[in-house]
């Protein structure tokens, strides 16, 4: 007789969510800058409808790994990989949210995205990568590969800041473009505030393999 | 402060090699867990503390146990004096078929203390360290053997306490009891702790979790890790431990 078959079968199954949710998530973050880079409202509709999703795979996952606590007492590696999870659902569907608040702004703007494109596809781009990185680094129990998920997280900073900059000078220049400017500023915000919430999972992860607490 | 170092502990029972090249501090004042499967050696382990191996026949048994720095198994040492200093609790509750107070004052006539006036004293109080003096106040010369498997246990708590121990060895202390008389031992440990060193040799793990400061993993014979009970839980250093709590054995 196989120990811990159900434990397993639990934990397999949770496993796969998240990796499904992490997908939608990615998803999410590159559908919403194909939206604003193609000025596609159709495209941003359809990021603010498919986030019903990553929220029901949160709840869903949540409800999961609170079953296993209570029902299998998980602990060590297990009840790592748990708590782990049910932190990184949390900042999984935050980004989420991100992307839709992307998306509305597409849906908000008059023109589509202007000379911001180059800043802040770069951005998008970057923290997708991020993302893949850490999904992986999650699927191998690989920590190096956090590690290196997490440390480009200064690039999309730095890309914030440089756009941040660029953005306040054009709004100072020419005070009519005001209402597309300050959206489009948001947008590099929320990029920003993405590349953190990628940078706590990779942290998560590196706890759930190693039980240390690392922050970048 | 370490009540018990153990060094290079090697037992026999015969030709069979039951404790290995053990290397071990017992901290005061701190609940130790001794966790592992069946015939790991736990037990065995718990028993070297007081010398209730002495009583096996064909046990050998080499290496250093240090109590309060004092070899326990010096030719000189008295094991009569170590059992009073080292008492034992053991799975199976034991009372002696007599009265609730003949059974905590047992030990002490045994010493030979005959006044009343002491023998009162001692009994209540060792009835209410072990958390039973409320339950069995009116009932002191009750039989024993009437009281519930949990205060049998607490009763036998109480006549280790009475013996003024510094440390209290429980083999499978709750095994027993149902889940309330559990209960309430494990917070008896925790409140016992402040006076005595408590070693516990238990198969569940989560009580090891719950109530231990040390916890410690055997594994046919061998200690393989011993740490702050937090860390064992959280993250192991060695995979066999991690193997065995996560259910990975088998």
């Amino acid at each position: 007789m196989k120990l811990r078959a159900n434990l397993d079968r639990r934990m397999t199954k949770i496993e796969h969510r998240l990796i499904k949710m992490t997908s939608l998530v990615e998803q999410s973050i590159t559908r919403c800058m194909m939206s604003l880079k193609d000025n596609d409202d159709r495209l941003a509709i359809s990021v603010v409808e498919d986030d019903r999703m990553i929220d029901q795979l949160e709840m869903n996952i949540e409800k999961n790994c609170v079953n296993v606590i209570s029902l299998q007492q998980p602990i060590a590696s297990d009840l790592r990989e748990i708590t782990a999870i049910l932190k990184i659902i949390t900042d999984l569907e935050r980004i989420g949210d991100y992307s839709v608040n992307i998306a509305k702004i597409q849906i908000s703007l008059d023109k589509g995205m202007g000379e911001e494109t180059r800043y802040l596809e770069a951005m998008g781009d970057t923290t997708r990568v991020m993302l893949q990185k850490a999904l992986a680094s999650f699927i191998e129990k690989d920590i190096e590969l956090a590690r290196e998920a997490a440390k480009m997280d200064q690039q999309v900073d730095d890309m914030y800041e440089e756009y941040y900059h660029y953005q306040l000078e054009r709004l100072m220049r020419d005070e009519s473009s005001t209402e597309d400017l300050v959206p489009l500023l948001f947008t590099g915000r929320y990029l920003e505030r993405v590349g953190d919430h990628i940078v706590n999972i990779c942290e998560r992860i590196i706890y759930m393999v190693e039980g240390i607490n690392e922050y970048y | 402060m370490k009540t018990f170092e153990i060094k290079d502990l090697n037992l026999w029972y015969g030709d069979f090699h039951a404790l290995k090249d053990i290397d071990m501090d017992i901290r005061n004042n701190k609940v130790s867990a001794f966790i592992g499967p069946s015939g790991c050696g736990k037990s065995t382990f718990l028993r070297v503390l007081n010398r209730m191996n002495d009583l096996i026949d064909g046990t050998k048994i080499t290496g250093q146990v240090l109590f309060n720095g004092q070899e326990i198994y010096a030719p000189e040492s008295d094991v009569v004096t170590l059992r009073t200093k080292v008492g034992m609790v053991f799975q199976k509750p034991n009372p002696f078929p007599m009265s609730v107070y003949d059974n905590v004052a047992y030990g002490l006539r045994v010493q030979g203390i005959k006044n009343k006036a002491v023998l009162n004293d001692t009994v209540e109080d060792s009835l209410k360290k072990a958390a039973l003096w409320e339950e069995v106040k009116d009932r002191l010369s009750d039989n024993a053997l009437q009281l519930s498997g949990g205060q049998q246990q607490r009763l036998c708590i109480a006549r280790a306490i009475a013996l003024s121990p510094e440390v209290i060895l429980m083999d499978e202390p709750t095994s027993a009891l149902d889940p309330i008389a559990t209960g309430k031992i494990e917070e008896l440990m925790e409140s016992l702790k402040k006076d005595y060193t408590i070693a516990i040799v238990t198969l569940s793990m989560q009580q090891a979790a719950r109530i231990s400061d040390y916890t410690a993993f055997f594994l046919l014979g061998d200690l393989i890790e011993m740490g702050p009970t937090r860390e064992v839980f959280h993250k192991p250093n060695d995979k066999r431990t991690e193997d065995y709590i996560t259910g990975r054995f088998g």
